[in-house]
């Protein structure tokens, strides 16, 4: 019993300390708050769950922004099918053109939400890579652990992501 | 020209800044939505996952019990024009399989000899309740006629109300109440309904998983 209350406090430790910064990772690879925050939670209750393990990791913080990262790209995909549910349900003809509004609102600045939407629409690893490394300030070798994937590939990614959103944004892109 | 290393950094200091302060809600697995709806499948194509079956299944049954069904039979009456041709969608086509299922259970009472099976499927009900409070949040944000999303039947104090029946009854089911448990359940319609329907696509009273798939 005693045990199971120090792992219950170090779990609500970790949770409390990291949530705050995985809502806004989620909130860059969504682009809404309430998706963002649903993100976070499933997450965390997946970490709650494999607690046991994860705690035994150098990283648990990169377990999570792993789930994150994949299932954003999930979230997304629901998303779009929903908003198609529920545009089949009821519509008019002029509602037929009217632009979905995202539930959330904006959260940034005008520069903020474009640059964040240009990143979202970069292909799904690029946009994980990006979030990862200007958000967290993560070194291309803790992102590549995150992400499950070579140290080679991130740098690529980073390289091919950078130059595409200096294009989207018309900015220079001295690197 | 901006460079482009200072816009990125601009924008997630902005971002950092913004969350700092974002209320960090207490870890509960009730709250995680789970909404999986998708469209335009072709008429007779079974549902893939279990999961969505349950949702899809109940967000039918819910579509039924609060009107909106007739919306999408009657649309030309009330004024709406349903968007582009109309194949059977597959929440259309799990509302019929929620029927036969429903028909096929002939309502032979909430079991309190299968608690664990019982418990999940109120615990899936209260899931689902928030993800029609979600659901109607989302609807009328998006532009939904209010008329057609009524707000009386989504109103937060009605589905609280649901929560606290469910509440009960999952009190009641953990002690094997069965008379707390039937008293709760029956004072929202459809609601043990519903319960039903889970507890047969789980297997628990015996209804035949083809009927529900």
């Amino acid at each position: 019993m005693g045990e199971t209350i120090a792992t219950d406090a170090a779990f609500d430790d970790f949770y409390r300390r990291e949530y705050r910064l995985v809502v806004g990772l989620g909130y860059a690879l969504c682009g809404d708050r309430g998706s963002a925050e649903d993100l976070a939670q499933d997450a965390f209750l997946a970490a709650r769950r494999e607690w046991e393990r994860i705690a035994t990791y150098e990283r648990p913080d990169a377990w999570v922004r792993r789930v994150v990262a994949n299932r954003a790209v999930s979230l997304r995909r629901h998303r779009s099918a929903e908003q198609r549910a529920l545009a089949r349900w009821v519509t008019t003809r002029s509602r037929r053109d009217a632009p979905v509004s995202d539930p959330g609102g904006a959260v940034l600045s005008e520069e903020s939400e474009r640059f964040w939407a240009a990143v979202r629409a970069l292909p799904t690893r690029q946009a994980q890579v990006v979030a990862l490394h200007y958000i967290e300030d993560r070194p291309v070798a803790e992102i590549a652990s995150i992400l499950d994937v070579a140290v080679g590939t991130v740098k690529t990614h980073l390289h091919a992501a950078r130059a595409a959103l200096a294009r989207a944004l018309d900015c220079e892109d001295p690197s | 020209m901006s460079t482009l290393d200072a816009v990125a950094r601009t924008a997630s200091a902005e971002l950092r800044d913004r969350f700092a302060d974002h209320p960090v809600p207490d870890l509960d697995e009730s709250s995680v939505r789970v909404v999986e709806l998708v469209a335009g499948e072709p008429q007779g194509e079974p549902p893939a996952r279990h999961r969505l079956v349950l949702v899809a299944a109940a967000v039918a049954a819910a579509v039924g019990a609060f009107g909106l069904g007739s919306l999408l039979a009657d649309g030309g009456d009330r004024g709406v024009e349903l968007a582009g041709p109309q194949p059977l969608t597959r929440v259309e086509w799990v509302q019929l399989a929620n029927e036969q299922c429903a028909a096929a259970t002939a309502r032979p009472g909430l079991p309190t000899d299968d608690p664990d099976a019982l418990l999940d499927a109120i615990a899936g009900e209260r899931t689902f309740n928030r993800v029609l409070q979600r659901t109607a949040t989302d609807a009328l944000e998006r532009g939904v006629p209010s008329e057609l999303v009524d707000p009386t039947r989504f109103a937060r104090d009605g589905l609280d109300a649901i929560d606290r029946a469910l509440a009960a009854a999952e009190r009641a089911a953990r002690v094997g109440d069965a008379a707390t448990l039937d008293a709760q359940l029956s004072a929202i319609p459809a609601l043990s309904d519903r319960i039903l329907l889970r507890l047969a696509q789980a297997g628990a009273t015996g209804c035949a998983p083809e009927a529900a798939s």
